[in-house]
């Protein structure tokens, strides 16, 4: 039982959330013997050999690794001393390849997404460039001047959605309104799928944000386009977002807002639904947030001593670690609501399962 | 920790520093003050804040600049009252003047965000001043 649970909750946490387990689990005493199951065998540890880890490219990147990204057959590593990018193909994952410098400043954060990818270095602002698939790949052959700055500043971004949150100094981000076509990257591809060409200018967010906050509606940037708010003076931060929610402290609540809008009627912030109740901020002590990661079942929460999860339910106290990093995957098919957490000496990957109704069911 | 009390003045209290300097605590960086720009407040009483600096001197933790950095000794201690756990000092412009620092982080939202040089941040590593989830934290700008 302990070995299947560890299963769903872990490899296939595409089963956890199906329909038939939620179903299944709102069966009177079902989801009590999965919490029992759960409570005798909580933790396992495994002891992996490293020493077979084959390298991915032929060379070591100058200076120290700060994120990396995979994106189709694409490696992107970013370190202080620039973006560096490399292939890796699975039916031969015995070859090395090449890597080669794509940006020489200090690239604090890496996202490739919808054959686009995006570098936060801070002062020298979001750099993106989209990716360019051929049915010879000769990636080698393909300029790799081709980055542009789409903002002046960026301490780290994220997706929502196929648009773009990019994090500055300010409380608010700023949002990047992507340009994309639906369409077969190759003429060989099987599928249509979406493809970024470019972003709009930033979009301060700040009016919409709050307004939606106050009045608990839809707001469209173009209703508050003329007016003016400073985010700076009102007590309000967004602390992180999973893909299209947005995780604000407002005052001493944590509110859920979603990016919502269409490139017709142009960029808008809503209410989540799901997230409708509003949580006290003391969820995520005083200290400030460390970093916050989407799952698909809410947000994981990095803190000074400890990863919380808080899902449309409850907040809860996943682990009290101190983290090197937190990974999630959340636009993953299996592991959407899995977190990988770099401790010291150790790498700690976290499934949970979540009481359909009462938190104080929450395992 | 050799850090004495010297002069108790209007502006803050100097210290005898353990490397021979002086070092002044700002009161402004220990009080909560209606000041136009907020400024960083350090958690750790006045001797630790003298003695963090007092180890920038010792160890030569020093940016191209010549400003000083220092980090916690104890990861379980933050230097600063929003976590911070690196202290910045400027050189100061008078070679005879006290030198005066405060709570820093790379972390959005902080008081006062600067980012100590990534190669004094290795320097800590690898000397095991700090912790690798510290190294990562800092590297990554997370505190």
């Amino acid at each position: 039982m302990a070995a299947a649970l560890a299963d769903y909750l872990i490899f296939r946490s595409d089963w956890k959330l199906s329909d038939q387990l939620q179903v299944l689990s709102r069966v009177p005493g079902v989801h009590r013997a999965l919490a029992a199951a759960l409570a005798d065998h909580h933790d396992a540890a495994l002891t992996v050999d490293l020493s077979d880890l084959m390298p991915v490219y032929d060379d070591t990147p100058p200076g120290l690794a700060l994120d990396s990204a995979l994106y189709a057959n694409r490696v992107y590593l970013a370190t202080t001393e620039g973006l560096f990018e490399s292939r890796f193909n699975p039916a031969f994952a015995y070859e090395t390849s090449t890597i080669e410098r794509r940006l020489e400043d200090r690239v604090a954060a890496v996202t490739a997404k919808y054959s686009a990818v995006n570098c936060s270095t801070r002062d020298a602002g979001l750099a993106f460039a989209p990716i360019t698939f051929d049915d010879h790949d000769r990636w080698w052959e393909q300029p790799h001047d081709d980055f542009e700055s789409v903002a002046e500043e960026s301490l780290w971004h994220s997706w929502a959605g196929r648009h773009v949150l990019n994090y500055g100094r300010d409380p608010i981000p700023d949002l990047l309104w992507s340009e994309a076509v639906f369409e077969r990257v190759t003429d060989q591809a099987r599928f249509d799928e979406w493809r970024v060409l470019g972003f709009s200018s930033p979009t301060d967010m700040s009016a919409m944000t709050i307004e939606a906050l106050r009045t608990a509606h839809l707001v469209r940037l173009a209703d508050v386009a003329a007016e003016t708010s400073d985010s700076r003076s009102a007590d309000i931060e967004v602390l992180g977002n999973a893909n299209y929610r947005l995780l604000i402290r407002w005052n001493d609540t944590l509110r859920v807002l979603d990016v919502a809008g269409d490139d017709r009627s142009g960029p808008a912030v809503r209410p989540d639904r799901r997230f409708e109740r509003p949580r006290p901020s003391s969820d995520i002590g005083g200290r400030g947030v460390f970093s916050t990661h989407g799952v698909r079942s809410g947000f994981v929460i990095e803190l000074d001593g400890e990863v919380r999860l808080m899902t449309s339910q409850a907040s809860y106290l996943l682990a009290p670690v101190r983290a090197a990093r937190l990974r999630t995957f959340e636009h993953s098919r299996r592991y959407r609501d899995v977190i990988l957490a770099v401790e010291e000496e150790q790498i700690s990957i976290f499934g949970f399962l979540e009481a359909p109704t009462s938190p104080n069911h929450g395992s | 920790m050799k850090c004495r009390r010297a002069i108790v003045g209007t502006e803050g209290i100097t210290y005898n520093t353990c490397a021979q300097g002086t070092y002044l605590s700002l009161n402004y960086h220990r009080r909560r003050m209606s000041l136009k720009r907020p400024k960083s407040l350090w958690e750790v009483a006045r001797r630790v804040e003298c003695h963090t600096f007092c180890n920038a001197q010792l160890e030569r933790w020093y940016d191209a600049q010549g400003n000083a950095w220092s980090v916690t000794e104890d990861e379980s201690v933050p230097l600063g009252t929003r976590g911070e756990c690196v202290a910045f000092f400027d050189e100061p412009t008078n070679p005879t003047d006290p030198w005066h620092g405060y709570p820093v982080g790379g972390r959005r939202g902080l008081p006062t965000v600067r980012r100590p040089p990534d190669e004094l941040i290795k320097r800590w590593l690898d000397d095991k001043w700090i912790s690798y989830v510290l190294y990562q934290r800092l590297l990554g700008d997370r505190v």
